[in-house]
């Protein structure tokens, strides 16, 4: 679930909510493979609905493209919160100043023609009209040539779901909740890695084990809390691990929209601007738009602000409503809490006190759980034995716990993410988030966090930011891969003793374009 | 219910799916209570698609209450029985089903529906705070537009129109009956300003919008019955009844027929309406004492009879309505003085809905009773 079912209003785990084509699930980037022209693969991914290969003719798909040179960042003894804050508000001064992104806008109409529209790129604006489910070459005015596919695939994620849930007590996904209690999602218990002991709402049961798996429960009366002081272990001493490694989007489809593009079509500088951002977003055509009404703007007097807004956006787009946006893989569903008011995409400068907050909240949970299975974590949880539930009111108050988290480099297991002899600094936490971006460095193979390829397993890796890079771990050290390696788990004193992510697809991925899978 | 993307092609159409999923839910029989709700849940949505009658209320409500006593503690089943209640104006049933589960009002959904009531009641200070409140946490549309009808009950019309466009704004195509039903406000809305023809264009697109609903259908048909365009009323009102027999339509259909110079037929069917009314307060509902007080002031003139009904309607709930009909009542009578004080009553609570500054108008200009 890099995106998969957040905002909340296009969360299917909700018993009121379908499954929308508004629910954009991931926004995949990495450099093209080709020996000739440097090209880079950009592939947005969304809901099947209404089937795969069958596009909503009200929806509006659009990738925002900003090639720039790579940020100067804090240095390493600048671990504070006032570096951070000047970071990002550069990075914001970047974003919303002078530098607009430029912009591929997508619709299907009902005959399942796509209109593909080019904005703001330096060979000038241009519309093309394809067909859906089918590769296609599209000639930019300065003839270049683009590749693109736009229709049915499988589903390039592979995650197991249900587990990240149940490591955050997340409730719709194993309770049927009642509407009217809209606080009841993730509950006060401690977010964690190993199941509770007494955590009788949350932990494995023998007797329903496709709780929170299709298996929904009512939800009891009783408090919705735990107040144990322990991790459950079994009579052979070994932990549970929330995870189970399973894919939940095994044999699932998505709609697709795919590009390949040469570098110098998005960038006159492509030698300069060696990391391209891009992210995705869902809007769906308002009613008003469906049909021809009377034409006023009272907005002007109710929301001046909106109407500003709006009125920066272009004809077209005023007829839409965003709904969804993608960047990073969990910025949403694990930084953002899925909140319908925090889909900013690349603009989401403000949640910086929000995620500084929330980092802190799950260091307090996974910390300890990664303690016990005798890994190095890198949040300081004053040697709890158990995960905490604690949460904070200001990003001031979490800092001291977070900050190491948040400016660690993320190690990689080794140099084959490199594709040139460039000196590239590793990524940290905090500027992979914060803009909510997809960011491809072209000298790089664009695997996670250098760009996000198809088989990354990003579930796993995110996990893996609560690990201490710095520690020593066998012979290589701790790494984004760490906790994707059979070996460690074998070792664990642990039951399943699996990754806690399927490490593959379920069906290969395709080595030449579109790459993604046929649909099931 | 979010329902800002689920994809709808009509009438007709939702009408079968809800049923559908209606006959599905009651074949699966599941015994608890989240299963229970969204039955209900289900029916009430086909009740008020197909016409929102209140004998199909009422039986609702009491099947909600059978269920209240199994599942006691699952607060959807209250706030269903709350909104329930309130449709057929029992706000003390509301109230009571809202307090029975604790915290349930300080979540947006029974936020909203506390400030309902306040509306309802004449709170008006409570429901703008309610609504304000549960925008700020849960921002929908119906929020927004439960705020603009507030502002035209507090006589704060242009506000309300923009607080009606903004909720549009916020409805995508996969909503088009939410858009119509906001239309249909903002025709209401415009009519009462005094621009019938504006008020045509928003029904006209609330038809194109969301064709063949029975709503705006009679809304069509009360703007004609307005603008004494009487065959165009009957007609209106005949193909609305064919989908919904309520009396006020009957009503309606007869004050049309009256226009019309059709006696007979106005008679059938002014009798039809006031036989069902009073039917409905024999049975001890409170719902049609203002239609009662109203037919009796305007359509067949009985001032003694309607200033009765207009009595026991503001006995239970002392806001711009009820007052404003009892001021008119009153003025029917010849209490003049009694009818302006009424009236200063109304104002003071804040009331400035467009009948109540009619009322007052021809009140205070001493139009003959």
């Amino acid at each position: 679930m890099a995106d998969h079912n957040d905002p909340n209003s296009v969360n299917s785990i909700f018993s009121d909510v379908d499954v929308s084509a508004a629910d954009v699930y991931d926004m995949f980037g990495f450099p093209g493979a080709g020996g000739g022209e440097e090209t880079v693969v950009l592939a947005l991914t969304f809901a099947a609905v209404p089937e795969a290969g069958v596009f909503d003719t009200d929806m509006l798909y659009r990738l925002q493209v900003n090639p720039h040179a790579r940020s100067v960042r804090p240095s390493a003894d600048e671990w504070s919160l006032s570096a951070l804050t000047r970071y990002f508000d550069a990075m914001k001064d970047h974003y919303l100043g002078q530098r607009e992104a430029a912009e591929i806008r997508v619709t299907v109409d009902e005959a399942g023609m796509a209109t593909v529209g080019f904005t703001g790129f330096p060979s000038g604006d241009f519309t093309e009209r394809v067909p859906t489910n089918e590769v296609t070459t599209i000639r930019t005015p300065s003839g270049a040539e683009l590749t693109a596919y736009l229709g049915g695939r499988d589903d390039a994620f592979f995650n197991d779901l249900p587990g990240f849930f149940r490591s955050i007590n997340y409730a719709p996904q194993f309770y049927n909740v009642p509407y009217a209690q809209q606080d009841v999602r993730e509950l006060p218990i401690p977010k964690t890695l190993l199941e509770l002991e007494g955590n009788t709402l949350f932990n494995y049961d023998p007797a329903n084990p496709r709780h929170g798996r299709g298996v929904k429960l009512d939800l009891p009366d009783g408090p919705l809390t735990w107040d144990g002081d322990s991790f459950a272990k079994d009579s052979d001493g070994n932990y549970r691990f929330v995870y189970s490694g399973e894919d939940a989007r095994a044999g699932g489809n998505c709609n697709a929209i795919v590009l390949e593009v040469p570098l110098s079509f998005l960038t006159p500088h492509p030698a300069e601007d060696r990391v391209v951002n891009v992210w995705g977003e869902s809007w769906v055509r308002k009613a008003a738009a469906k049909i021809e009404t009377i034409p006023d703007d009272p907005l002007w007097t109710e929301n001046p602000v909106g109407l500003l807004r709006r009125r920066r956006l272009d004809d077209e787009l005023r007829r839409y409503k965003l709904v969804d946006t993608v960047g990073q893989p969990f910025a949403d569903a694990g930084l953002s809490e899925r909140e319908d008011n925090r889909q900013l995409g690349a603009n989401n400068f403000w949640l910086a006190p929000v995620f500084v907050r929330r980092l802190a909240h799950l260091g307090w949970g996974f910390g300890p759980s990664l303690t016990a299975l005798g890994l190095a974590s890198v949040f300081d949880h004053d040697d709890a034995p158990v995960s905490v539930h604690r949460t904070y009111a200001t990003a001031a108050a979490a800092f001291p716990r977070s900050r190491k988290l948040i400016f660690q480099e993320l190690r990689m297991p080794d140099d084959s993410w490199k594709r040139s002899d460039v000196d590239i600094p590793l990524r940290r936490p905090f500027e992979i988030f914060i803009p909510n971006v997809c960011a491809i460095d072209m000298d790089t193979t664009g695997t996670w966090p250098f760009g996000r390829r198809l088989e990354d397993q990003v579930a796993t890796r995110f996990l893996s930011m609560f690990l201490d890079m710095a520690a020593p771990l066998g012979t290589a050290g701790y790494s984004v891969e760490t906790l994707n390696e059979q070996a460690l788990w074998d070792t664990a004193p642990i039951t399943p003793k699996t990754p806690p992510n399927p490490l593959t697809n379920d069906t290969p991925f395709l080595t030449a374009f579109p790459y993604l899978a046929e649909p099931w | 219910m979010n329902d800002l993307l689920t994809t709808s092609s009509g009438f007709r159409t939702d009408v079968a799916a809800v049923r559908r999923a209606r006959q599905e839910r009651e074949a699966e029989a599941a015994g608890g209570p989240a299963a229970a709700s969204e039955l209900l849940t289900l029916r009430h949505r086909e009740v008020m698609l197909t016409g929102g009658r209140p004998e199909d209320l009422l039986a609702l409500g009491g099947d909600v209450d059978a269920t209240v006593t199994r599942f006691p503690t699952w607060p959807d089943l209250r706030l269903l029985r709350a909104s329930v209640a309130l449709a057929v104006h029992r706000a003390d049933l509301a109230g009571a089903a809202l307090r029975a589960v604790p915290g349930l009002a300080e979540q947006p959904p029974g936020r909203v529906l506390a400030a309902d009531i306040a509306l309802f009641t004449g709170d008006h200070p409570a429901a703008l705070a309610g609504y304000r409140r549960a925008a700020q946490e849960d921002p929908l549309w119906d929020t927004t537009a439960r705020l603009a009808a507030l502002a035209v009950a507090t006589g704060s019309w242009d506000e309300a129109d923009d607080l009606f466009a903004a909720a549009e704004d916020e409805i995508s195509a996969k909503q088009m009956r939410a858009f119509a039903w906001v239309r249909v406000q903002r025709a209401d809305l415009a009519q009462a300003a005094g621009d019938p023809e504006r008020a045509g264009r928003l029904l006209a697109d609330a038809d194109r919008a969301y064709p063949d609903w029975w709503y705006v259908a009679a809304h069509r048909a009360a703007l004609d019955l307005a603008l004494e365009r009487w065959d165009q009323a009957i007609e209106g009102y005949r193909g609305v009844l064919a989908e919904v027999d309520r009396p006020e339509f009957r009503e309606a259909l007869g004050t049309a027929f009256a226009g019309a110079g059709r006696s007979e037929c106005a008679a059938e069917c002014h009798g039809y309406a006031v036989s069902a009314y009073l039917a409905s307060v024999a049975r001890g509902e409170v719902h049609y004492l203002h239609h009662l007080a109203a037919f009796h002031a305007d359509v067949r003139p009985s001032p003694g009879a309607a200033l009765a009904w207009a009595r026991q309607d503001a006995e239970l709930r002392r806001t711009g309505p009820t007052l404003s009909l009892l001021a008119w009542c009153l003025h029917l009578t010849g209490r003049r003085d009694e009818a302006l004080a009424v009236l200063d009553e109304a104002f003071a609570l804040g009331a400035g809905d467009p009948v109540l500054r009619a009322r007052a108008r021809r009140i205070r200009q001493g139009e003959p009773s």
